[in-house]
Order: structure tokens, then sequence, then C-alpha cells
């Protein structure tokens, strides 16, 4: 069980503006189950794609089973027997469940007359045998996150793999689920699969690991054997530094007059009579499991989704259903999650991404831009937030994500909000501009913003919000101040127990 | 019971289905009111007649609903067939059987290799299938006029005659496309390619990543929409038994008209081979309905349009009641 079968040595991988990872070395044994851990943007999502074929390394070696490989294409790592169960979903809506399964190498006939019933019988006795039932003809667009994460590991089953990369395989997963993947997980180490688990989890991760590597800012922090593992210590590993020293001191924050009060909004199926309010200088995050309703709730708010019971109200002015504009209007933004495919305009500039939802503003009756005016603002907002750019003609797509993420900030101030929602502030963001994006944050309410985040890392959530609100299933479950918060009573309520 | 279920599977599994069944609906309607209303449309003569007009359209469409579904757009099809039509007529004129041959194969081949330059053209030097497609159109209109530069030639009356024999109510273009449609059926749905296919038009990145050749997958899209293209050039060539350099022109646009009709989706991913048959079969019969009442030629265009922008709004309109169920 000592033999390491896959050995990533002195792999180094930079990116425009941020090296990623920088001389990393992980050796994984035969038949062990292998945690990686690290903070967001640590580099274990870029180590685990060129391990996935889906990047090439810089610098560095891959070896398997002794022989270097170099490992040019997803389809690739898969015949080379390394299986991904990939965080987020990456299957093919339109068709079923057995056709994502064999999808690439279906079972053929006669004819090239694909074998249906073989594949969908191959499926059934396989997902029986993990212990969980899939419906091998139903389309996939019928699934929720669970089942659609069993398709992808029969996927990935399906090529008989020596390693198996499960990438935060538990973020949608509700606590018997975890379970039950925890068992299939154990079962395979027992048929001598090596298994890479990347989890941000810590406690998941002490129940489960065999061995654990600890990467943080793109550097390996240390291995520590399965009878060294202990919370404090991987915690001092990955962190590295003190959570006070990250996150800005909110302690003596004294929350003003009520801005936003959202009462008993109901989306039939998404939402049920969620009820809170967000005070001036305030900031209070939505957490739980992924699509527990969250982020129904921001879009609500600003207009993009369409409800017909319960109130919004800014400011006490009762917002109507629909209308983004009118809400920009009325002093609420909405910082997406989805900074390439909603947020920037890639091959724009800073400038033109900057006063995009100010437009109206920045132009006269004839809808000339006012640019001196227009320049002006976003410079004063590029000096204040401290965009890093040769100039504010830059493109967008040049910028690194830290940078993006502020002009997507210099947007929306832009508009001079009272209420800021900000969908994941940190996704994909390393360690310093996060640093300088929670100072920019706790600034903002100090001006009097309130501030709604929505954020699926803990950590985060911990440190930042003022009040916590837990989502399960379209409800509020729990709400928690700053002195009550701890991760064990977050992940409870995240998986709906109710604490007595 | 179980019968009901399976059917019930079924339309739960392709939402499209419904709408090919409103379609058919529709054309029955059409078919019943006509044969209410005029004595001559009701004999075999001329339902015959009608239904052999419609294959050329319902080959095509089968080919473009290939494309279509693959993510991509063909739009020389119409040019493709004109010069079918025009080879047809040049090559086919002599009494040999072997003459005759000669000139089908030709016309395949071209078919198919108009067919690989766009698919190479899309896949390989990665212009948009909307620009290819466009740009191999305009040279065949050329290639078209410089074959054949006014309507003329000869097809072999005993192979036209054959192409075009009839038995009661069944005619030769009609089973010609049956057995297309059996076979671009087969395809889609019970081949590698054909998964391949859907799954491309979903999305390249994710259907690359889970191995599926793209390529080669969309380029043979485009080769089979060539040889749809040619079947219908040689169904037109024999049915007015000369070539004419222009024939085709309005075969692109209602080709695409059809499959949206039947409920193939532009953005591709989803789409049903039978919606595109009776979407191709809508528009002919719509046609041939206002031949008989003797209604302008400009309302004809009139009608595609409206027919083609209500498909839309109705098939835009239940994908959104689909999304409101599901949620609920």
């Amino acid at each position: 069980m000592e033999y390491e079968y896959l050995q990533l040595l002195h792999i180094t991988k930079k990116f425009p503006g941020v090296t990623a990872l920088d001389d990393v070395s992980v050796s994984v044994r035969q038949g062990e189950i292998h945690a990686l851990v690290g903070e967001n943007g640590a580099g274990k999502s870029t180590l685990m794609n060129i391990l996935g074929g889906n990047l090439q390394p810089d610098q560095g070696e891959i070896r398997l089973d002794g022989q270097s490989v170099r490992i040019t294409s997803p389809i690739d790592a898969f015949q080379k027997g390394i299986g991904f169960v990939h965080q987020e979903s990456n299957l093919l809506e339109n068709l079923s469940v057995y056709e994502n399964v064999f999808l690439g190498r279906e079972r053929v006939g006669a004819l090239g007359r694909t074998r249906r019933r073989e594949m969908c019988q191959e499926i059934l006795s396989s997902s029986q045998r993990l212990g969980y039932a899939l419906e091998p003809e139903k389309p996939v667009s019928e699934l929720n996150l669970a089942q659609r994460q069993s398709v992808e590991i029969t996927r990935a089953l399906l090529g008989k793999p020596r390693i198996l990369i499960l990438d935060e395989p538990t973020a949608a997963l509700a606590e018997d689920e975890v379970e039950r993947l925890f068992k299939i997980v154990r079962g395979l180490r027992q048929e001598g699969v090596s298994i890479l688990y990347i989890s941000h989890r810590l406690d998941e991760i002490i129940e489960l690991a065999d061995r654990v590597t600890v990467l943080k800012d793109g550097k390996l922090a240390g291995v520590l054997e399965r009878e060294e593992l202990d919370k404090d210590k991987l915690v001092r590993m990955m962190v590295g530094r003190v959570i006070q020293d990250i996150y800005p001191d909110r302690s003596q924050v004294q929350p003003g007059r009520e801005l936003l009060k959202v009462d008993q909004l109901t989306i039939p199926g998404r939402l049920d009579q969620v009820s809170f309010t967000l005070r001036a200088g305030e900031i209070v995050g939505l957490g739980g499991l992924e699509g527990q309703g969250q982020r129904t709730v921001a879009r609500a708010v600003f207009g993009d989704l369409r409800f017909t019971q319960g109130q919004i109200t800014v400011e006490n002015a009762v917002l109507k259903s629909g209308g983004i504009a009118e809400r920009i209007r009325g002093g609420v933004a909405y910082v997406t999650h989805d900074r390439r495919g909603e947020g920037l305009v890639p091959h724009q500039s800073i400038r033109k991404n900057g006063s995009l939802a100010t437009l109206e503003r920045l132009s006269n009756s004839i809808g000339w831009m006012r640019e001196g005016r227009e320049r002006r603002e976003i410079q004063e907002h590029m000096d204040s937030l401290q965009i890093k750019a040769s100039s504010m003609e830059q493109l967008a797509s040049h910028l690194s994500g830290g940078n993006q993420q502020k002009v997507m900030l210099t947007r929306w101030l832009m508009i001079h909000p009272k209420v800021l929602i900000i969908d994941e502030p940190t996704k994909g963001i390393d360690i310093g501009a996060r640093m300088s994006i929670y100072q920019i944050i706790h600034q903002l309410t100090q001006a009097g913003i309130g501030i709604l985040m929505l954020t699926s890392d803990m950590v985060e959530l911990i440190g930042l919000s003022d009040r916590t609100l837990i989502f399960y299933e379209g409800r509020i479950v729990r709400e928690l101040a700053r002195d009550e918060v701890t991760e064990e009573r977050i992940m409870k309520a995240a998986s709906g127990i109710t604490e007595g | 019971m179980k019968q009901i279920e399976q059917i019930r599977r079924k339309f739960a599994a392709a939402p499209q289905l419904s709408s090919v069944l409103t379609i058919c609906g529709l054309l029955i309607l059409v078919f019943l009111s006509m044969c209410g209303y005029s004595e001559s449309y009701r004999s075999t003569y001329n339902i015959t007649n009608v239904l052999a007009q419609c294959a050329p359209l319902a080959c095509v469409s089968l080919g473009q609903t290939l494309v279509i579904i693959s993510g991509g757009i063909d739009l020389s099809v119409g040019s493709t067939i004109s010069v079918c039509t025009a080879i047809a007529a040049r090559l086919m004129g002599g009494d040999s059987p072997a003459q005759v041959a000669l000139g089908v194969a030709v016309v395949f081949l071209f078919a198919a290799g108009v067919g690989l330059v766009n698919g190479l053209g899309v896949n390989y030097l990665k212009v948009p299938p909307m620009i290819t497609t466009l740009c191999t159109s305009t040279i065949l209109n050329g290639v078209a006029l410089w074959i054949l530069p006014v309507a003329g030639g000869k097809i072999n009356a005993g192979f036209a005659r054959f192409i075009y024999k009839k038995w009661d109510i069944i005619s030769m273009p009609l089973v010609l496309l049956v057995l297309l449609f059996l076979a671009t059926r087969h395809l889609l749905y019970h081949t590698r390619t054909g998964t391949g296919l859907y799954a491309i038009g979903r999305s390249r990145p994710i259907a690359q990543s889970m191995g599926v050749k793209t390529r080669a997958v969309s380029v043979r899209a485009y080769v089979l929409a060539g040889l749809c293209a040619g079947v219908t050039g040689l169904l037109l060539a024999c049915r007015m038994r000369v070539g004419d350099p222009t024939c085709g022109s309005s075969y692109g646009m209602d080709s695409i008209a059809s499959a949206v009709i039947g409920g193939t989706s532009l953005a591709g991913g989803s789409g049903l081979l039978s919606g595109t048959v009776a979407g191709a079969f809508l528009i002919g019969m719509l046609s041939n309905v206002m031949n008989i009442l003797e209604i302008n030629q400009f309302y004809q265009y009139v009608m595609k349009g409206s027919l083609l922008i209500a498909a839309m709004v109705i098939y835009s309109i239940s994908g959104r009641l689909e999304v409101r169920r599901r949620a609920s």
C-alpha cells in the first residue's frame, strides 16, 4: 500500500498576473484517500485541472506508475485511468443519463446501432452496487445536484480509473447524501483506487482522509499523515495567519436605519416565505448549500425574477415584481458571481465596463456621452479601489481576477447604491486581492451602504457577516448573530437539521 | 397500462413530441377542410400530387435539421440543389443507363463535396457556419449559371418517369422520402454520431471533454445536409425534366423554416426529425392550397413568414410554461 502510484513533481503554473502553482509536488499512494486542502485560490483547482488534462503545467513532471506522462486533454486523462468528478456539473442537459454516462464511448452493435438497453442495464447495476438509484433514461435536466453528481461518478467509474479526483464533492450535498458519498469513496479505496479528494471542509477531511496535502497561496505548505491530523494544525497550515488578520474588525459596527426589508417573499418551488431586513452599514451573509434559494432571493431583490407573493421594500418604498432598471434607479446593485458570463464585457475597456450601469446619467439628452465626466468619475473609483491597470482604456479581459472584481464594483458604485448585493465576492481571487476587497466592503459599510453577501466559502461567511442567514430548501432556517456563528452550527442548519 | 406509461415517459423525455402532434393536427385540419371545400382536391390524383410535391422540401429539410441540431446552420443547400439540377440536366440527357448512373453519381459526389467544404470551413478554418455557408452558397450560384446559363438541358425521360412513378396514393418521391427519413432517423437516434450531434449542439467544450470527436461529428452533419440537398436536386430535375440554375433558391430558407416549425431549436441541441417532415409538409400543403384557391404568389411569402413567426412564438411560450411547470 506504500507504492506511490501518482507523482506530481515540481509543478509550476502561471496565469496573467498570478502564479497559481509554484513548485508544488504531491504524491499519491495506491489505494489511499488523499485530501488536498487549501483556501480559495490556494491552487487546488489548478492542480487538479492539470491532472485532469484541462491545463498544461508550465514546468514540472507528472508520473503515473513510475512513467513520465503528458496529459494532453480530459479524454487523454480518462484513458490513462484518471477519473474526474467536477465541482460544477459537467453534463449535457439535453441528453439523458445513459447518454451522458456513455458519451464518447457508447456501446455499439451492428450497423453502428447504439445498444441502449445494454448501456442502461450497465448503469443500473453499477449504481445499485454503489447504493443509489439512477434512472438511466431520464433527462439530466430533471435531476437535482446530488443526482447529477452520481451521474458523474458513474461516468468516471466506467473507465475503471486507478485515480479518482473528487473536486468539492460535498458542496451541494445534504448530510445524508454526504454519508452515502463517503461510503462509496471508502468502497473504492478497498478496490485499490486512489482518491484525490479536494475540499475545504476540514471535519470531512479528518473523518475521511489517509493523508492530507496542504496548499497555501500556490505553494506546498506540508503533508500530514492520518495520525497527525488535527483541525487546528490544518487551519494554521492553510491560512498561515489568524483569521483576524484577513478580515476587517467589525465587532464595533453599529448598524443604522433599515434599508431593505424582504417580507414573506414566496416563489412557488423556489422560495418559501423568506423574510429579513438589512440595515445601513450592515453586512448580512446568506449561506447554506448551493442552490437552496440564496441566489433566488438576491435575484428577486435585484428585480431579475418575478414574484407574486410577498413584498420587497427599499427605504420604505415598495418595489414592483420585476424590472432591473427600476431597481438601479432605486439604489439596488448586484455584483454577479459569474464575472465572465454576465458581469464584464471582456473586450471592452475598464472605462466602458465601469460606466455600463450609469449610461443614462453620463449622457446628455440626445444620448451623447459626457466623456469628460465619465473619465473623471471612473478615475476616482480606480484610485479609491486601487485598480492596477495601465490606464482606464485597458481591456477588462487583460486584468487579474481581483482587478476585474474591482471593475465590477466600480460599475455598481457609480450608481451610488444604498443596497449592494455581492454574490461570491472573492471567487477565483488570490489572497492579497481578497484582503483588499474585504477592506473595500468594510469601508463601504462605513459609508452607510447595506451589503447583502452570498458566499459558498464558509470562512468568508463567518469572517465578514454581521448576521448570517442560513437557507435550506428555499427557506431561512436559522439566523446567527456575529457572536454565535460557528462552522458547525452553519453546517447543521444548512443540512436541514434543527437545533434544540 | 405499461404501454401508456411508456408513452407518457416518451412525452416527458421529449417535450417537442407534443408540438409535432400539434403540427400533424394542423396538417390534417388543412387537408380535411380542403377536401370539404373542393371536389377536385379530394381526388386520388391530386392527393398523390400534393404528397409528391412536398417530398423535395422534406428531403432537404432532414439534412438541414441535422446541421441545426449540431449547433450550425446551412444556408447553401438551396444553391446546392440548383447546381445539382444543372449537373443532372447536362449529364443525364442520354439514353444509356450508364450515362444516367454516371449523372446520379456525379450529383451525389458534388453534393457531398459541398457539404465537406462547409464542414471543413466551419470546423477547421473556424469560420462561423452562417458565413461559411453563405460564401459557398454565393459561389455555387455562380457555378450553377456557369454550368447552365438558362434553364434547359434534358433528363432521360425513362429515368424521370421512374422517379415519379405512382401507385394509387403512393409515389416514388414519397417512397424515397420515407427511406431517407428512416436512414437519418437511424443515424440521429441510434448511433454515436447522433448522440454526438445533440451533444455538440448543446455545448462543444463539454462534449469535447467527454470524448466526443466534435469536429468529425460536425463535418458529418454538413456532408449529410449536402447529400440530402442532392436528393432534392434530383427529384426537382426529374419533375421539371430540365435543369434550372435558380430553381433551388427558395429551399435554403424553406428548409430552415421547416425545421423550426417542426420544433428544432436554432440554438442547437434539440429537435426531432418527424417534426421537420411535418413542418415541410405544412409549408408545402399551404402553398398548394393557395395555388388551388388562386391566391396571389405574394401572399404565399406572407403566409410562410407568418407561419414561422407563429411557430417561434408558440415554442417560446410553451418553453417558458414548461420551465415554470418544472419549477413548481
